[in-house]
């Protein structure tokens, strides 16, 4: 027989009633391949599944139901979405070699990739007018490609024009289902069972979850990502966080590593090979993030996040017809967690990009049990670091006395080591985070601002700016999560020490790429950047030379600010709202400082903080009570 | 109107311009640069672009499916539960193996869903019923599983199928009970309003 392409075969199965897929399934390799890695028993489990537990006639109780579709499941164990493995690319893609002759080279080094990079591939003579068409006829017949339909092939640097049909799809019933399901009454044993159930085809003892799994749902409308959080030792449901697509900005304070599009989250067990550690009674979650700088970070020797799940989804506008997809790992290989990062920061790692989706977040935090009547002008930097780090480096340096020196790269953000949450204390949830997240809470000194008054129009305060590097940091009092049961003696150890944090510059390839295309630096008038040391140790280091910019707030508020190397300041009057945009490429931290202090000290009710991460600019906003006077915000963009 | 059609081995067909619409690929090419020269098929050589001709040209008066419901698990749906296919139709697609899968990709590459619906379902009734050996000879699809495997096979084909006979007695409204259309959450809903920026 002539072999039929994939997506036609999977046209064509998908009109079969749900046992005769299955037997299909064991008609000859390819199809089996086909079968396993397609939506179609997706969909016909979703189909089963939805007609037997919305009937309420079936005499079958939930638990029984679930079991017989689970040992459905069982059976296609197999069932795996690393399609890269399942398909050798000509048999998935037939018309791939037939467009290379009609393609020019498209080849984009990684690092120049980024969201909404769009690229456009007139064939064989037809205009690029096509490229308009419905993106969807433009795939299906090779016309116009476009990056968000390609699948990159970070290993090789190469792009593989993927077609819809490809794509790992998943209806978005199984987001339903999850809702319906969790509102049954549930039998001790069945969170393993429904764990089963949304796993797909896993089939292994509690110990095997480990290291699972992320359920992400996109449709048309909403992005819904799961997180079933298993606790390993008990292989209970623990939590489940959903968001809707529009709150993903909204998202990153709580899990500030998602990337909307490509990221795999794990959850298992707190180990730390390096240091010995394997301590059961945490769970942590790991979010590997799939981004050009991977490809900076990979050595050799150890594999790197990229390599335990290569997964990468496309974009959400890809979705057509309600179609969503879902990405879910069987228990991948739990790579060590410093496993990514194994060279120390030195000075001559040139090639070292880190962006601000890997290095960590920091928020700034007003603390009240510090500073319960604002007068000492205190602030916090909360950054939450695994506890098991510090602890490697207590035992390291158990002779010295003095302040231990932690890495930059030790508190970032692999390993889930850094959950930086809301401005709502709401930081760490031990159920979820596990308990040995540890919060450093640096304690930085607050400038005296000048009135708001002299903000429009005057140069910035001259005051000596904030010294968030390299300041000594103690460890919050009050704020690490309980730390009782079932860990290391050698922990209060932990909690005792002072730690050190510095800042290193490792933005130094985007001012590279800055200086390259200084033309086309976006921002208002801001003036190029410049190389600067690598490691920073105070912001008046690197002391502003009197550059003033102003730039126009959207309210018509001014925005002035200097513009150091390391830190751009902007004074921002908020007046009703204000929106701007800040330049991705110079940001790496984003602190907001608000004058008014009784405003912060109700922690900011009604400020939101968006940042769109996959986005060029950074969109930032403040809102402002109508209740509430006027104040001076102060905008502090660490560059 | 009269549009010019070229096959993968260059035999030049002119058809209707409304026959030639029934191809969604056509109808876009002819909606952004006009009928001002013949269109190369690649993909379709002459004997296959004759029949698919001969289909558009009887079917050239019917409705173009509606992009929303010819999409997506519904679709499925759909193919699965239209049951009549007209005399016509039947007679024009019964016809050799090797040609109706060359219609089916044909259909895939010039989007004609009718057709391609046509095809798949005709090729499903095929395989409908038949045990996996009868489809291996159907099709003439080499077994490529070594003899462990098969036997694994067939034991978990026996054990679903008990078990799937089990569960659709359970199930009041049998297999084919129509799923119902799932509400999007009111959250959701509330997401749906246009961004902010």
């Amino acid at each position: 027989m002539k072999r039929l392409p994939a997506e036609l075969l999977i046209q064509v199965l998908t009109a079969l009633p749900f046992p005769a897929v299955l037997r299909a399934r064991h008609v000859c390799r390819y199809w089996q391949k086909v079968i396993q890695s397609s939506v179609i028993l997706e969909y016909h489990v979703e189909l089963e599944a939805h007609r037997k537990t919305d009937n309420p006639e079936s005499t079958l109780s939930v638990v029984d139901r679930l079991k017989i579709l689970r040992k459905h499941v069982d059976a296609w164990q197999n069932l795996s979405w690393s399609r890269r493995d399942l398909f050798d690319l000509k048999d998935v893609f037939p018309r791939l070699d037939a467009l290379k002759p009609y393609l020019p080279e498209v080849k984009i080094p990684l690092q120049d990739w980024h969201e909404g990079h769009e690229i456009r591939v007139s064939l064989h003579g037809f205009p690029s007018t096509l490229a308009q068409t419905s993106s969807r006829n433009c795939l299906r017949d090779g016309l116009t490609l476009q990056t968000r339909y390609f699948i990159i092939d970070a290993e090789q640097d190469i792009i593989i024009f993927s077609e819809p049909y490809f794509l790992p799809t998943q209806s978005p019933w199984r987001c339903v289902r999850l809702q319906s399901l969790s509102t049954v009454g549930i039998s001790p044993d069945e969170p393993r069972v429904l764990y089963r159930y949304l796993c797909g085809g896993f089939n292994g003892s509690v110990e095997d979850i480990l290291g699972d799994f992320v359920l992400l749902s996109l449709t048309n409308y909403e992005c819904t990502v799961i997180a079933i959080v298993v606790q390993w030792t008990t292989g209970w449901v623990v939590s489940k966080l959903e968001f809707p697509y529009r709150d993903i900005d909204e998202l990153y304070p709580t899990m500030a590593f998602l990337s909307v599009r490509h990221f795999l989250v794990t959850i298992g067990r707190g180990s730390d090979s390096s240091a010995g550690l394997d301590d059961p009674a945490c769970s942590r979650i790991a979010v590997y993030e799939f981004h050009p700088v991977h490809r900076r970070l990979n050595d050799e020797d150890v594999p790197t996040p990229l390599h335990v799940a290569s997964y990468l989804l496309p974009d959400s506008q890809s979705l057509r017809g309600g179609r969503g997809f879902s990405l879910r790992s069987h228990p991948p290989t739990i790579s060590p967690i410093r496993g990514w990062s194994p060279k120390p920061f030195t000075e001559s790692a040139d090639d070292w990009i880190l962006s601000i989706e890997f290095a960590s977040e920091i928020l700034e935090q007003n603390n009240d049990s510090l500073d319960p009547d604002g007068s000492t002008p205190t602030r916090i930097i909360q950054i939450v670091t695994h506890a098991s780090t510090l602890l490697r480096y207590t035992s390291a340096n158990t002779s010295s006395s003095g302040p231990i020196e932690v890495s930059w790269e030790d508190w970032g953000l692999e390993g889930a080591r850094c959950f930086p949450g809301h401005s709502h204390g709401q930081i760490l949830d031990p159920r979820i985070y596990g308990e040995r997240c540890a919060i450093l809470a640096v304690l930085v000194e607050e400038v005296d601002y000048p009135d708001s008054s002299d903000i429009p129009g005057t140069p910035a305060p001259t005051e000596s700016p904030e010294g968030i590097q390299d300041v000594q940091g103690t460890l919050g009092v009050g704020q690490a999560p309980a730390m009782g049961n079932g860990l290391d003696p050698g922990l209060d150890d932990v909690f005792s020490r002072i730690f050190r944090l510095y800042m290193y510059d490792f933005n130094q390839a985007r001012v590279r790429r800055a200086q390259q295309a200084s033309t086309s630096v976006r921002g208002p008038g801001w003036p190029p950047l410049q190389a600067g040391p690598r490691v920073i140790h105070s912001l008046e280091d690197s002391a502003p030379q009197g550059d003033t910019i102003k730039c126009q707030a959207v309210d018509g508020g001014q925005i002035t600010g200097r513009l150091p190397y390391v830190a751009t300041v902007i004074d921002v009057l908020v007046t009703g709202f204000c929106s701007f945009d800040i330049d991705e490429e110079r940001l790496i931290f984003l602190t907001v400082r608000f004058r008014n202090s009784a405003l912060s000290r109700t922690r900011v009710p009604s400020l939101s903080l968006r940042y769109r991460r996959q986005c060029r600019f950074f969109w930032y906003r403040i809102y402002r009570a109508p209740s509430l006077p006027m104040r001076t915000s102060r905008l502090t963009i660490f560059d | 109107m009269i549009v010019s059609l070229v096959s993968s081995d260059g035999k030049l067909y002119q058809v209707d311009e409304a026959v030639a619409r029934r191809s969604g690929v056509i109808y876009t090419v002819l909606e952004d640069i006009g009928n001002q020269k013949p269109i190369p098929l690649l993909n379709v050589p002459s004997h296959v672009l004759k029949q698919v001709i001969e289909y558009c040209e009887y079917h050239r008066t019917d409705p173009l499916p509606q992009d929303a419901e010819w999409s997506g698990p519904a679709r499925a749906e759909l193919v699965r539960r239209k049951a009549v296919v007209s005399d016509w139709d039947k007679k024009f697609i019964d016809c050799d193996q090797t040609l109706l899968f060359e219609i089916i990709q044909a259909a895939s590459y010039l989007d004609i869903k009718p057709l391609l619906d046509l095809g798949c379902k005709t090729v499903a009734n095929m395989m409908t019923g038949k045990s996996v050996e009868d489809i291996r000879a159907l099709f003439h699809i080499e077994n490529d599983f070594t003899p462990e495997e098969e036997t694994a096979m067939q034991v978990e084909r026996s054990e679903f199928e008990s078990l799937y006979n089990i569960m659709i007695k359970s199930m009041a409204g049998g297999v084919n009970a129509p799923v119902t259309s799932l509400p999007i959450p009111g959250k959701a809903r509330r997401r749906l309003r246009a961004p902010h920026y």
